[in-house]
């Protein structure tokens, strides 16, 4: 089926004269982009508000006499229109919509009309309703769009309205309509059973056991329908407590931060004191260890000149041992000193006595063993008592950076906890506590009267068969009972599609959307998809699962992120429709820009692009040529502030 | 991304709309017929007379039926 647009013609509205006319060569897969450059302020708006108006209309009075050429006003009387021709289900239909402006008396007297052919015939009644059928009211927002505000679709949460239109695309609303239709024609029929059976005046007990257990069930769904929406509310305020309290718990984890923090600055205080101390130490012996150098070499040529005075004593001691052995008349080893013994001890204390005379004595003025002991003492300790100075300033250099560190860190953190008070956090956690036990009691009480809702229908079923046997005994009786036997089938089967339905069309439409947002965003390698929840609201999911809050995503990724939703509910629906996109490119980098324009080929439908030359630059243009169907230009004739379309 | 998109997505619709009938044994084209009827009612705020419409459309089939 095919939906594209033929020819528009624009008759004084907004910025446009007398009869501007724009015709479209059709639609041919591939080749169907259609540009319309235009500068700023030059009516690139005023023909997607031309399309707006067209099928919506949805302007007041006053606003028609806004969208009224000024050089028309002038005149004082005439007739705005905007007129369509398009092919839509293959048949050639004409929209016309126009304003006629008449002096009356001392105002002006305001009439639209609207008409539409179809395979050129007029429909005559319920024209807005057949206009609707084509696009529906809520749905122009996904096909005719300004690419400033495309962005909502983007966002957390949508305005009212939009999850009904989303769903009105997809066909939802239609499956939902039948099945209340028929759960009322059900009723409808058994109750035309039970004033059948009454008027023939038997099975009152029958009639009033129905009665009754019908009571009953409206009573327990009633009472259903209570719980779950106390159920809902508990739920949301506990998700907001939850919410707070992982807040508390970031906050828990903080304090706990700024306890360690302030341990660590006591610890680098610490620390530090001692340093400074160490410098300072190190400054008053100073003048020491600048002398340590000096008296490093006294010491050292000191020693060169000293024997240990061990060898003197060794020699002396011998001297004496062998004297005291000449004084005796036999060795020690027992032989007699003769004369030649007595000669060889002579000699050797000679020798001895000579060598001792060799050995240096110290000489006047010149360090004492003690004295260079002493020295070598003292050395050793300065020795060992100095310090790199220079390692100590820096080590204390990086304590004191390390001190700014932290204080800053312990006053971010303090700004952090001021707002959040021990009392509060404990009320929180003991309101969440009784939430809960709320929560599952809710819960559980649903649960029962589910049970009792299943066990009365259950009963409610087998005296329906009842009903059913004894009203079939007359003909219209039968009659009723075959129908609300079929009606009752179709509710039940209809009832399961929807939910399948509703649950399978999410999972399509997120499927769709997806794919469409990877092929255009310019973080392929992160971004895998796009989450579409309950109610149609998005969120981008990275490679490992992690969801990208919205309030993270730019300008132009939300911008990439809503036209591949949009498109994709595009893709969803039956017929659709021609895209009409105002000045779309806005917030996009090339990149963005290149990935969304080469998506644009491959949609089954007319893309009407009103772009700025900042929107589609020449180079970008060109790596579309191949898909561009037509361009056209606006001019603007400035004398006259009239605007013309002039194809390129 | 093309329009098959919407082509495949409605042959599975409709060939879960075939099961779900016949586990409930009811006819699929009647559905169908009754579901179409909605769709063109959908964009009204008020859809007086569907009720009835749905109802003369399964006595008709009915009739059909049986004849």
């Amino acid at each position: 089926m095919s939906f594209h647009f033929l020819k528009l013609v624009l008759k004084d509205w907004l910025v446009y004269g007398d009869a501007e006319t724009v015709e479209f060569n059709g639609f041919e897969r591939g080749q169907n982009l259609i540009v319309v450059h235009g500068q700023n302020g030059f009516g690139k708006t005023s023909l997607l508000r031309a399309m707006q108006f067209l099928f919506h209309n949805g302007l007041s009075r006053d606003e028609w006499f806004g969208a009224w050429n000024d050089r028309a006003k002038e005149r004082g009387e005439g007739t705005l229109e905007v007129s369509l021709d398009f092919i839509h289900n293959d048949r050639l239909c004409k929209l016309t919509r126009m304003v006629e402006f008449k002096p009356w008396g001392a105002t002006l007297s305001i009439r639209p009309e609207v008409e539409l052919w179809i395979d050129g015939e007029q429909v005559h009644g319920q024209v807005e309703d057949k206009i609707a059928q084509i696009i529906p009211k809520e749905t122009q927002q996904f096909v005719f769009f300004d690419g400033a505000e495309i962005t909502r679709y983007a966002h957390k949460q949508y305005t009212d309205g939009v999850k009904e239109a989303i769903e009105l695309v997809l066909g939802i609303p239609a499956v939902r309509n039948l099945r209340d239709d028929l759960s009322k024609l059900t009723r409808d029929l058994e109750t035309e059973q039970t004033e059948l059976l009454a008027a023939q005046g038997q099975n009152d007990v029958l009639l009033a056991e129905i009665f009754q257990r019908e009571g009953e069930l409206e009573g327990y769904d009633s009472r259903r329908n209570k719980l779950i929406e106390k159920r809902d509310s508990i739920q949301l305020t506990l998700d907001e407590l939850e919410q707070e309290a992982s807040e508390i718990q970031l906050i828990e984890t903080e304090r706990q931060r700024l306890a360690e923090k302030r341990q660590r600055r006591a610890e680098l205080d610490e620390r530090l004191a001692e340093l400074n101390k160490a410098i300072s130490d190190l400054l008053e012996k100073a003048p020491r260890y600048m002398l340590a150098g000096k008296l490093a070499q006294i010491v050292e040529e000191r020693t060169v000149q000293q024997t240990p005075p061990s060898r003197k004593v060794e020699l002396s001691h011998r001297v004496k041992f062998l004297e005291d052995i000449l004084d005796r008349d036999d060795c020690i080893c027992g032989r007699i000193i003769d004369r030649d013994v007595e000669g060889v001890l002579l000699a050797e204390i000679e020798r001895l006595k000579a060598l001792m005379f060799d050995v240096p004595t110290p000489e006047s003025g010149s360090t004492s063993i003690r004295e260079l002991t002493e020295l070598s003492g003292i050395l050793k300790d300065i020795r060992s008592e100095s310090q790199d100075g220079h390692e100590l300033m820096d080590r204390r250099a990086t304590i004191e950076t390390n001190l700014e560190e932290i204080e800053t860190d312990i006053r971010k953190l303090m700004e952090k906890l001021e707002h959040h008070s021990e009392v509060e956090v404990q009320e929180l956690f003991q309101q969440r506590k009784i939430l809960s036990q709320q929560l599952i009691d809710a819960k559980a009480d649903i649960q029962t009267v589910d049970a009792s809702i299943a066990r009365t229908r259950e009963q409610l079923q087998d005296l329906n068969r009842e009903r059913d046997q004894l009203a079939a005994s007359t003909e219209r009786g039968t009659q009723v009972t075959q129908t609300l036997d079929v009606v009752r089938r179709m509710h039940a089967a209809i009832d399961e599609y929807v939910e399948l339905m509703v649950l399978e069309k999410r999972r399509d439409i997120e499927m769709a959307t997806s794919e469409i947002f990877t092929s255009i965003t310019n973080k392929p390698l992160e971004y895998a998809g796009v989450h579409v929840k309950d109610d149609y609201t998005l969120a981008v999911y990275r490679r490992d699962e992690t969801v990208v809050e919205n309030t993270k995503l730019s300008a132009g990724e939300k911008e990439v992120l809503a036209y591949s939703f949009i498109t994709a509910l595009n893709l969803s629906s039956q017929n659709p429709a021609p895209f009409v996109m105002d000045t779309p490119f806005g917030h996009l980098d090339s990149g963005h820009r290149e990935g969304l324009l080469k998506s644009l080929p491959m949609l089954p439908v007319q893309v009407f692009l009103l772009a700025t030359d900042r929107d589609l630059p020449e180079e970008e243009r060109d790596k579309v040529q191949h898909a561009i169907a037509q361009e056209f230009v606006i001019e603007r004739e400035q004398t006259n502030a009239l605007s013309h379309i002039v194809e390129v | 991304m093309d329009n098959s998109t919407y082509t495949e997505q409605s042959q599975k619709y409709a060939e879960l709309l075939n099961s779900i009938a016949e586990k409930h044994q009811v006819d699929v084209v009647l559905i169908r017929r009754l579901i179409e009827f909605e769709k063109e009612k959908v964009h009204l705020e008020r859809r007086r007379g569907a009720k009835d419409n749905i109802r003369r459309m399964i006595e008709d089939w009915l009739e059909d039926t049986e004849s």
